[in-house]
C-alpha cells in the first residue's frame, strides 16, 4: 500500500451548516506514522471535522485527502483503511460482543479476529456478553477493539476515550496507540483530555470556532509557546510583539503569551529597567491561552 | 451489502415472528368467536368477517413498522453513523436495508398467512375475504415503500420512527381520499383495484424519493434533504403513473369493435340520436386473480352508455358508470346521471344507490357543460328509497341511503330543450300505489332552480306533462288537483280536479298525461281498483280530456272492465295536429296467450271514442310518430299503422319480416326509418329499415 507524506490533509476545508460555519477554511496536514491530537473547546468543529473526513457529511467547500483518497470521490477507500470510533457511540444492543465483532469482519476483507479478541481479553469483556448489559465504558472498548480489527493505517479516536475508566485507558493507550505507532500508522484522537494527549501525541493542533489556528510538533509547539514575564518601571510601558495572547498589564510587570517564541524576542524586551523571562507552558495551559484568546477575539 | 442485508434479517427476525404469534392469536380468537358467537345463534359469515379483517390487518402493520425502522429506528438509536462509517457506499447500505427489510416483510406475512389458513381450511370456501389477499399484500408493500420514504425524511423530527410510521399511514390515507374523493378512478373493476394501481405507481417513487434522501440528502443536520427526496418522488411519480394510466385505459378503453350486447336501445333528439348502453368485451383481465373474484358479476365485462348519430353511426358520447344521457330534443346536449359506487366490503358496485348529481354535456364540442346539483335541490324531506337493513344495503353508511341529496332517477328535457328535469322519487306506498316525486327543474347550466312537487302515478311513475313551449309543467298536487307551473317563474295555478267529477271516495291513481302539440289540451288516464290493492289489475280505467285552462273538460272513455295495467302502464298521446288523443291498456283474455292490447281513439267532435285491439298475444304497444303525421305502433315483430280513425293496419311485409327476422325495433328515425337493433347469435348491433325503398342500412357499430 503507497504510503503518502501525510496521512490527511485538508484544504480549505469547510462545512457550513445555514449562517454557521462548523468548520472553516481548514489546512490540516497529519503526518503519517504520527499521533495528532486534535484539541478545541465544546463546539469547535472537531467531531464535523472527522465526520467530513470520513465523508460522513458532504463538505460546503475545500477538499480532504485521507491516506491519499479524496474522501468525498472514494469514501468507501478510505473508510477500509480508517478506524473510527465516536464518543459514546450508540451500539447495536441486541448484538452479542462476538456477534458485533463477526458484522464488523463481514465489511472488511482484511479482518483480524485475534487482535479483536486479544484487546478485549486484556480488559476482561466477555465476548458472549450483550452490548445492550455492558457498561458505557466497556461499549466503548468494544468500539475501540473492533475499530482496530482490519487493522486500519489510520485510526480515529473521536472523544473515544471519555468515559473509560483508567486502566483501561492506560491499556488502550499502551498496547493499541503504541502498537500502532510502532507500526508506522496514524492516529487521529480529538479530545478535552490534554494530559493523555500531551503524553501519548507528537502532533496536535488547535480547533476554535470552526478554524485551526495552530498546528504544530508537541516539541516544537513547547518551544514556540512561551509565557513572557516582564518586570519594568511603573512609567516604562512594554511594548508588545505582535500575535501577543493572554495579556496582563499591571504598573510593575506584564505577563503575556507568544506563539512564535525566540531568544531574540526575550532580548529585544529585556534591559532599559526591564527584566524579562520566558516560561515554560503546558499543553494544557497553551490550550487554555489559544481558546480563551481566539474566543474574545471572535467577540 | 451482504452484511447489512445480514444484520437487518438477524435484527428483525423477532417482528416476523410476532406476527406468527400476532396470527396465532387471531386464529385463537377466530375459534373462540365462532365457539361463543355461533352457538349462540349468529351468523359464522360474520365471524369470519371481523376475525378475517383483523387477521389481515396483521401484515399491514407489520409492513408499517419495518419499513419505518429500517432507517428512522436506527437514526433515532444513534446507530446510523456507525452503519455509514463502514466501508460501503450509502446506496449499498440502503439496498441491503431495502433487502433486509422486503424479505422481513415477506416472511412476516407468510408467517401470518399460513397458520391462519391451515386453521380456516375447512371454512375457507364461505371466507370470501381471502380474496382481497392480492390488495392487501399491494397495500402491505405501500405501507412498507411508504414508511421507508417517510423514514429517510424523518430524521430531523425528534422522534423519527413515529414520524415516519405516522405520516406512512398518513400517504395511505391520502392515497385513498385521492382515489375515492377526487375521483381518481382509473378502471370500472371497482376502487380496491384503483387504489393498487394508484399503489404500484407510487411505490417505485416513494423508493426512489427514499434512495435519493438516503443517498444524496445530508442525514445529520440541513433541511434541504426533504426538497430533492420529495421532488425526486413527484417526479418518478409523474412518470410511473403515466404508463400505469395509459394501461389502465387501454385495457379498459371503450371499443366499438369489441361490442357484444346492446341493451335498452332508445331513440331520442327527435329521432337524430340513439343511446344504447353497450357492454364492450374486456381485452385482457388486469390480473388473473380477477376473473374469480368477480365471477359472473357483469362489472367484468365494462358497461358504456353510447349516444350515437343515427345518420353516421358516429359516437358522439361515451360515458361509462352512468346512465343513458338523455339527449335535448335540437340533439345539441345530453344530459347523464354519474353511478355511485362507495367504497364498501361488498365493493359497492351494485347497489343502485340514489343519483346525486347530474352532467350535461355538449355534443358537439364533446366538453362537460355542467356536473353537480344547485343547492336549491338539496333540501326536502329525506328520501325513504331503501332500506337500510336490507342485506346489500346493511352496514353501509346512512348518508349514502339518506340525508339531503335527492333521489333523481332520471332525466328530462323540456319539449323545447330549455330546461332540464330531473325526477327525483320521494316515497313510495306499495299498498296503496301512490309515490310522491318532485320535479327539480333547471337550466341545463344549474341556474333558475325550481322544485315541483309531483304526484307519482300508480306503480311508481311520475305523472306531468310538458307543455309543448316548455312555458308550463302540468300535474297532480296529491288531492285529485291538476295544477300548472308556469316557468321560469314558478307560479302555480289550479286547472282541474277529478274529484269535482266523480266520487271523492274513489280510489284512483294517476295513469298518464299528455299535453296536446297545439299547447290547448290535456289528456289524463285515470286507474283504480276497489279496493286498492296491491300490484294486480285494475277495475277502472277513466280517460279524459280538458282544456289546459281548466274551463273545458270531458270524460272520453270509462269501463270497469277488467284493466291489466301491472307489468307496464301503456302511454297516451296525441296525433300531430292536435284533433285526436290515442290510449293503450292492455286487456288481459282467457288465456295469457291471447291477451290483447287495445287502443282507444277518440277524435275532437266525436261524441265517443272508438276501440281497436291488436291480434292475440300482444303485450305491449309502443307509438312512434311517421313523417306524414300517421301513428305507428309496434309490438316485438308486428307493425302497424295506427290511422285516424283508429284502425291498427297491418304494415309488415314479407321484406320487412325477413329483415326483422333477427330484429327488434326501437323505433323510428327522423327520416321515417325503422331503426332495428340485430342480433344474429355472432353480433349485435343497430340498423335502419327504410319500409318506403326496402333500403337495409347497417348503422352500428
Amino acid at each position: 500500500m503507497s504510503q503518502t507524506r501525510f496521512a490527511i490533509q485538508t484544504h480549505s476545508l469547510t462545512k457550513r451548516f445555514r449562517r454557521l460555519k462548523a468548520v472553516d477554511e481548514v489546512n490540516a496536514n497529519v503526518p503519517t506514522g504520527s499521533i495528532y491530537g486534535l484539541m478545541g473547546p465544546n463546539g469547535a468543529g472537531k467531531t464535523t471535522f472527522v465526520r467530513l473526513l470520513l465523508n460522513l457529511i458532504n463538505p460546503t467547500s475545500g477538499s480532504a485527502t485521507v491516506l491519499g483518497h479524496d474522501v468525498v470521490k472514494e469514501p468507501v477507500k478510505v473508510r477500509r483503511r480508517v478506524g473510527h470510533v465516536a464518543a459514546l457511540q450508540p451500539l447495536w444492543e441486541w448484538m452479542t460482543v462476538r456477534g458485533f465483532a463477526a458484522f464488523m469482519a463481514g465489511c472488511y476483507p482484511q479482518w483480524r479476529p485475534d487482535v479483536v479478541s486479544t484487546v478485549l481479553d486484556r480488559i476482561g469483556i466477555d465476548e458472549n456478553a450483550t452490548l445492550g448489559v455492558l457498561s458505557r465504558g466497556q461499549r466503548a472498548v468494544v468500539s475501540i477493539a473492533v475499530a482496530v480489527g482490519h487493522q486500519p493505517d489510520l485510526l480515529i479516536l473521536d472523544e473515544a476515550l471519555t468515559g473509560l475508566d483508567p486502566i483501561a485507558r492506560r491499556e488502550i493507550l499502551r498496547n493499541i496507540i503504541d502498537a500502532m505507532q510502532a507500526e508506522g500508522r496514524t492516529v487521529l484522537i480529538t479530545g478535552q483530555d490534554i494530559a493523555d494527549m500531551e503524553r501519548i501525541c507528537d502532533h496536535v493542533g488547535f480547533l476554535v470556532k470552526g478554524r485551526l489556528v495552530l498546528e504544530s510538533t508537541l516539541d516544537h509547539l513547547k518551544a514556540r509557546v512561551k509565557r513572557i514575564h516582564v518586570e519594568h518601571a511603573p512609567e516604562a510601558a512594554v511594548d508588545l510583539p505582535a500575535g501577543a495572547l493572554q495579556v496582563e498589564r499591571s504598573p510593575r510587570e506584564t505577563l503575556f503569551t507568544v506563539t512564535d517564541f525566540s531568544p531574540a524576542l526575550l532580548d529585544s524586551l529585556d534591559g532599559s529597567g526591564r527584566r524579562a523571562t520566558a516560561a515554560d507552558l503546558s499543553l494544557e495551559d497553551i490550550f487554555i491561552d489559544l481558546a480563551q484568546s481566539h474566543t474574545e477575539a471572535a467577540r | 451489502m451482504r452484511s447489512v442485508f445480514a444484520k437487518e434479517w438477524r435484527q428483525g427476525h423477532m417482528i416476523a415472528m410476532f406476527g406468527l404469534l400476532l396470527g396465532g392469536l387471531v386464529v385463537a380468537l377466530w375459534g373462540i368467536l365462532t365457539a361463543v358467537w355461533v352457538k349462540n345463534g349468529d351468523d359464522q359469515g360474520a365471524v369470519n368477517l371481523f376475525c378475517g379483517i383483523v387477521y389481515l390487518i396483521v401484515p399491514l402493520i407489520l409492513a408499517t413498522f419495518v419499513g419505518s425502522g429500517l432507517i428512522a429506528a436506527e437514526a433515532e438509536r444513534g446507530t446510523l453513523p456507525l452503519l455509514l462509517g463502514l466501508p460501503f457506499t450509502r446506496r449499498q447500505v440502503w439496498l441491503g436495508k431495502l433487502l433486509g427489510g422486503l424479505a422481513l416483510l415477506l416472511s412476516a406475512v407468510v408467517l401470518v398467512i399460513i397458520p391462519g389458513a391451515i386453521a380456516a381450511r375447512p371454512a375457507l370456501q364461505e371466507v370470501t375475504f381471502w380474496q382481497f389477499l392480492p390488495d392487501l399484500a399491494i397495500a402491505a408493500l405501500l405501507l412498507f415503500c411508504g414508511a421507508l420514504f417517510f423514514s429517510s425524511l424523518s430524521l430531523s423530527i425528534s422522534n423519527a420512527f413515529l414520524g415516519a410510521l405516522g405520516l406512512g399511514i398518513a400517504l395511505v390515507i391520502a392515497l385513498i381520499a385521492f382515489t375515492f374523493l377526487a375521483g381518481a378512478r382509473l378502471t370500472p373493476y371497482g376502487p380496491i383495484i384503483d387504489i393498487d394501481l394508484w399503489t404500484l405507481a407510487s411505490c417505485p417513487a416513494l423508493l426512489a424519493g427514499s434512495y435519493v434522501g438516503f443517498t444524496r440528502g445530508e442525514l445529520f443536520r440541513g433541511r434541504r434533504r426533504w426538497l430533492l427526496p420529495i421532488a425526486t418522488a413527484l417526479l418518478v411519480f409523474a412518470l410511473t403513473s403515466i404508463p400505469i394510466i395509459a394501461a389502465a385505459r387501454w385495457t379498459t378503453r371503450y371499443d366499438r369493435a369489441k361490442v357484444e350486447q346492446l341493451m335498452q336501445p332508445l331513440i331520442i333528439g327527435g329521432g337524430h340520436v340513439a343511446t344504447v348502453y353497450t357492454q364492450a368485451s374486456q381485452v385482457r383481465p388486469l390480473r388473473a386473480f380477477e376473473k374469480r373474484w368477480i365471477g359472473d358479476r357483469t362489472e367484468y365485462r365494462s358497461a358504456y352508455s353510447v349516444t350515437l348519430d343515427l345518420d353516421t353511426g358516429k359516437e358522439l358520447l361515451v360515458l361509462r358508470e352512468t346512465d343513458a344521457p338523455v339527449v335535448s330534443p335540437d340533439g345539441a346536449l345530453a344530459a347523464a346521471l354519474p353511478d355511485i359506487r362507495p367504497l364498501t366490503w361488498r365493493g359497492g358496485d351494485d347497489l343502485g344507490l340514489p343519483k346525486r348529481s347530474v352532467e350535461v354535456w355538449d355534443l358537439k364540442s364533446k366538453r362537460l357543460t355542467y356536473r353537480g346539483l344547485p343547492k336549491a335541490f338539496l333540501g326536502g324531506r329525506p328520501p325513504n328509497i331503501q332500506r337500510a337493513d336490507w342485506p346489500p344495503y346493511r352496514g353501509l353508511p346512512q348518508a349514502f341511503l339518506r340525508g339531503r341529496p335527492p333521489n333523481i332517477q332520471r332525466a328530462d328535457w323540456s319539449p323545447d330543450g330549455r330546461w332540464l328535469a330531473l325526477l327525483s322519487q320521494d316515497g313510495y306506498d306499495w299498498q296503496t300505489g301512490y309515490s310522491r316525486w318532485r320535479l327539480l327543474i333547471m337550466k341545463p347550466d344549474g341556474s333558475r332552480p325550481q322544485v315541483i312537487e309531483v304526484e307519482g302515478g300508480r306503480y311508481d311513475q311520475p305523472v306531468y306533462a310538458w307543455a309543448p313551449d316548455g312555458s308550463a309543467v302540468y300535474s297532480f298536487s296529491g288531492n285529485g288537483d291538476l295544477v300548472g307551473f308556469t316557468l321560469p317563474d314558478g307560479e302555480t295555478q289550479a286547472i282541474w280536479s277529478w274529484r269535482d267529477e266523480l266520487s271523492p271516495d274513489s280510489h284512483l291513481a294517476l295513469g298518464h298525461m299528455a299535453a296536446s302539440p297545439d299547447g290547448k289540451w290535456l289528456a289524463v288516464v285515470l286507474v283504480g281498483d276497489s279496493p286498492p290493492q296491491e300490484g294486480g289489475p285494475c277495475d277502472t280505467f277513466l280517460v279524459f280530456v280538458l282544456s289546459t285552462d281548466g274551463k273545458q273538460s270531458r270524460m272520453i272513455w270509462s269501463d270497469s272492465g277488467y284493466v291489466e295495467v301491472w307489468q307496464e302502464m301503456l302511454p297516451i298521446l296525441w296525433s300531430e295536429d292536435s284533433s285526436a288523443v290515442y290510449a293503450a291498456r292492455r286487456a288481459r283474455e282467457s288465456q295469457p296467450r291471447h291477451n290483447r292490447v287495445e287502443v282507444i281513439t277518440w277524435r275532437r267532435g266525436d261524441d265517443a271514442a272508438t276501440i281497436a285491439r291488436t291480434p292475440p298475444g300482444t303485450w305491449s304497444l309502443h307509438f312512434a310518430s311517421l313523417p306524414n303525421g300517421g301513428l305507428l305502433a309496434r309490438s316485438g315483430l308486428d307493425l302497424r299503422l295506427l290511422d285516424r280513425t283508429g284502425a291498427l293496419s297491418p304494415l309488415t311485409t314479407a321484406r320487412l319480416r325477413e329483415t326483422l327476422s333477427n330484429s327488434s325495433v326501437i323505433g323510428l328515425d327522423h327520416r321515417g326509418r325503422l331503426i332495428l337493433s340485430e342480433w344474429d347469435g355472432l353480433r349485435v348491433g343497430l340498423s335502419a329499415f327504410d319500409p318506403t325503398t326496402g333500403e337495409h342500412t347497417h348503422i352500428y357499430p
